[in-house]
């Protein structure tokens, strides 16, 4: 197993990070978001792999990572079912045109 | 309270007095009903005010008969009260006096009121404003008959001004037309000078009197002890504390009320409005400017006699003879039917007033009898005519023709004979030709006015002839102008309106019986029989026994205490100048209509006259009466504007120059104040809500219900976490 350098892992989960960020922010399709924010959940999961190296032995890292793996997948299901609701009552999944309504 | 109980019984005195306070109100009350509904009564309500005064006639005859040459009747009520110094008031009265004048009077005032009001129904008949007149006659009967029943200066002095305000409605009754409104403010400004005078009268017997009540007044004068410079009254007439007052205070005070009599009774020097005041309707100068309120003057010298001292008299024998000469002489001149008329009536008066100044007490009283009933026949006579002459100017669509100018009229004595018939004995009345009454009256003036001279004289001045001689001339005077009058009027034939048709009312009918009857009742009543039963002396007279200062004043001739008893002792010794007067007043007027005819014949041989003002400088003198009015308006008018156009100017520039100064400095402070309002006080408020507004609209910036933003929101929280954390 070559070692890989801990730096560029880190570099990468931070754009990956940064990529998501933009993603939630600038979409306007919920689902986007959504994407945006499976996004960050990998940058946060690729962070936690990284680091694991300075542990080796105990495996934190990794099994953390599939914790939160899990956890996305469950928030994901909420966030879709929410987003299904949100389409049934406003005809859409634009964020701009589902506000509270007074701003649009 | 009754302070005459000792004379009638206070019950009969109390019914007595109600009636005669039921003889006032009727024609007020008519008058202010007339005034306020009289448009929607029938005929305007003409028979409601002809009624009120029928019947306050009537009851003013049942008064007549039970009071005349009886008991004096006096009923007194309190008015009210007012406090003085300490505890103290002084009470003032109100009440009803009638004695044979005042009853005398009620009944001629009622009669004539009653009479021109009959006369007006078709007089003013069409007139717009028909109702408003005859409820103006109505106020005026009442003021008039409150002047004769009020018991106190006071009172009197209310009724007085109601006179003269009724006075000035009815001058300037027409006052669509100019010179009718100014007549009207004329006539009450000149008033008014007069009653300044009167009013200083009244306050100086009430300062050392404490009273108003005549009768109490003339107690007190009555009870006056002639020290020779002064007079002392004791306490017990004087009220609290005996009073001495020095004789020319109160022949100042006498002057005082005498005003009052110049300025209502148009005498020398305040005689010019009553030439004026016939602008206003026919009727009412026969009712107001001939017969009755003109006369309130010799009524108030009659009522006030005893406060004249024996200088005052001599000052109003001489205003009255002044007055009688100009007034007859300034009638000589005139061209209009009622100026002539009008002066006529100021020189009568002037006999009046002269006859009051001379002692001629009674003589006096009788005249202004007389003289109501035969001027109010003339005058409505001129008002037939005038009336006649607007018919024929009428129905020629003539509108520049003067119809009061005599020079337009003549031959009447054919066209019109029954308004002829009726103007007979009423112009001989005032002539003073026998078997008439003014012969009666005017006899006793000026017998009166001889012995008084005749009597003053006995200190060797002669000086005191002169009245006599003014009165005297003043009787061939009215000889010439009122032969004028007559010749004019109805001999000759009429230059402009000639074909009787144009006159009269129809070819059978002259003219209106309502018009023709109030004329002849007043000419019949000019007759002497009425007054005397011996038609050639007045000494016989009812009217003047009646009117004695014996029977009026219970024998107390007042301040002039003894002037009064010497010329009657003085009369009795000369008994020559009663016939002397007789005669030589009936020469003297007879000569004067022979002047009259003389000048009536001149000027028609030389073309009846057609230049509005007599050419001789004596005529035009007298055509202008003596330039009295150019005189006021020179001396005191003119004067008088320029110091108002002073005080304008004044006031213009000084008053409201600074004023405006003022009020500009007053602008540029409350400019300054509102711009530190504006921006300091205001600026405060406006940036505390901008803040607000800004704070607010960052919060709901913040807020704007939008996941994406309060996502950035926490991320940017994170990192200032981050932030914080890496620094610190």
């Amino acid at each position: 197993m070559t070692n890989i350098p801990l730096i560029p892992v880190l570099l990468l989960g931070a754009v990956l990070f940064c990529l998501g960020l933009l993603a939630v922010i600038t979409k306007r399709h919920a689902i986007v978001v959504l994407m945006g924010i499976e996004l960050i959940f990998n940058a946060a999961n690729l962070n936690l792999v990284a680091f694991n190296r300075l542990q080796p032995d105990l495996m934190q890292g990794q099994i953390f990572s599939v914790f939160v793996m899990v956890i996305a997948a469950a928030e994901s299901a909420v966030a879709l079912a929410i987003i299904l609701k949100v389409y049934q009552y406003f005809k859409t999944v634009n964020l701009d045109q589902i506000g509270s309504g007074t701003d649009t | 309270m009754n302070l005459n109980a000792a004379f009638t019984s206070t019950a009969e005195q109390n019914s007595l007095a109600l009636w005669a306070l039921v003889v006032l109100l009727l024609p007020l009350v008519a008058g202010v009903l007339l005034l306020v509904t009289g448009r929607k009564l029938p005929r305007q309500g003409d028979w409601l005010s002809i009624g009120a005064t029928g019947l306050s006639f009537l009851l003013a005859l049942y008064l007549f008969f039970q009071v005349w040459e009886m008991p004096v009747v006096h009923v007194v009520q309190n008015w009210f009260g007012l406090a003085g110094a300490g505890s103290n008031t002084f009470a003032f009265t109100i009440g009803i006096y009638l004695d044979n004048l005042a009853v005398l009077m009620l009944v001629i005032v009622t009669f004539i009121s009653l009479l021109v009001q009959v006369f007006s129904v078709i007089y003013m008949h069409g007139e717009w404003r028909y109702h408003q007149y005859f409820g103006y006659l109505g106020i005026f009967t009442f003021s008039m008959l409150g002047i004769i029943l009020a018991d106190n200066l006071l009172l009197l002095f209310v009724f007085w001004e109601l006179v003269g305000f009724s006075s000035y409605l009815l001058i300037g009754f027409w006052y669509e037309k100019d010179s009718a409104g100014r007549a009207g403010k004329k006539a009450f400004l000149f008033n008014r000078v007069g009653d300044i005078g009167f009013l200083l009268g009244i306050f100086l017997f009430y300062t050392y009197f404490q009273t108003f009540d005549l009768v109490i007044l003339k107690n007190a004068v009555a009870g006056g002890i002639n020290q020779g410079a002064a007079f002392l009254f004791p306490a017990s007439v004087a009220g609290n504390s005996s009073v001495t007052l020095s004789y020319s205070l109160l022949t100042l005070a006498g002057l005082g009320i005498f005003c009052g009599c110049v300025g209502k009774s148009a005498q020398f020097p305040l005689q010019v409005w009553l030439p004026d005041a016939m602008e206003g309707p026919t009727p009412v100068s026969s009712l107001i400017h001939a017969a009755t309120m003109v006369a309130a003057g010799v009524y108030l010298l009659a009522r006030c006699f005893p406060f004249f001292t024996e200088d005052a008299l001599l000052v109003i024998s001489i205003i009255g003879a002044l007055t009688a000469l100009l007034g007859a002489l300034a009638a000589t001149a005139q061209y209009d039917i009622k100026k002539i008329l009008a002066f006529s009536t100021i020189s009568q008066l002037g006999y009046m007033v002269m006859g009051m100044g001379v002692g001629a007490h009674d003589a006096s009283l009788l005249h202004l009898v007389t003289h109501a009933f035969f001027k109010a026949s003339l005058f409505l006579n001129a008002g037939i005519i005038i009336h006649a002459m607007h018919h024929a100017a009428h129905e020629l669509a003539d509108e520049h023709s003067d119809v009061q100018d005599i020079r337009n009229m003549g031959g009447f004595r054919k066209i019109l004979p029954l308004t002829f018939y009726a103007y007979i004995p009423a112009a001989a009345a005032l002539v003073g030709l026998p078997l008439f009454s003014g012969f009666l009256s005017k006899d006793a003036i000026l017998t009166g006015a001889w012995a008084w001279a005749g009597f003053k004289s006995l200190n060797g001045n002669y000086l005191y002839y002169l009245v006599p001689l003014f009165a005297f001339g003043s009787v061939l005077l009215t000889g010439f102008y009122m032969a004028r009058h007559c010749f004019y009027i109805f001999f000759g034939h009429s230059k402009l309106y000639q074909a009787p048709t144009l006159l009269r009312a129809s070819k059978t009918t002259e003219t209106s019986g309502w018009l023709l009857v109030p004329v002849a009742v007043l000419a019949i009543l000019s007759l002497a029989f009425f007054f005397s039963f011996n038609p050639f002396s007045y000494a016989g007279s009812w009217v003047m026994q009646g009117l004695s200062w014996q029977k009026l004043l219970f024998g107390q001739p007042g301040l002039s205490a003894d002037l009064l008893p010497a010329i009657t002792a003085y009369l009795h010794e000369a008994a020559y100048i009663s016939l002397a007067t007789a005669v030589l007043s009936v020469l003297l007027a007879v000569g004067g209509l022979w002047l009259g005819w003389l000048n009536y014949k001149s000027a028609r041989r030389g073309g009846i006259l057609t230049t509005a003002a007599p050419a001789s400088s004596f005529g035009r003198l007298a055509y202008h009466h003596f330039y009295l009015d150019a005189f006021y308006e020179k001396v005191i008018i003119n004067p008088f504007m320029r110091l108002t156009g002073r005080v304008a100017a004044f006031d213009n520039y000084f008053i409201d120059y600074s004023l405006n100064t003022f009020a500009k400095i007053m602008v540029v402070l409350a400019k300054l104040i509102s711009w530190g309002d504006r921006w300091l006080v205001d600026g405060t408020i406006h940036l505390v809500v901008k803040v607000a507004g800004f704070v607010g609209k960052l919060g709901r910036f913040m807020q704007n219900g939008k996941v994406q933003t309060y996502y950035i929101f926490s991320v940017l929280g994170l990192i200032l976490l981050v932030l914080y954390i890496l620094a610190f």
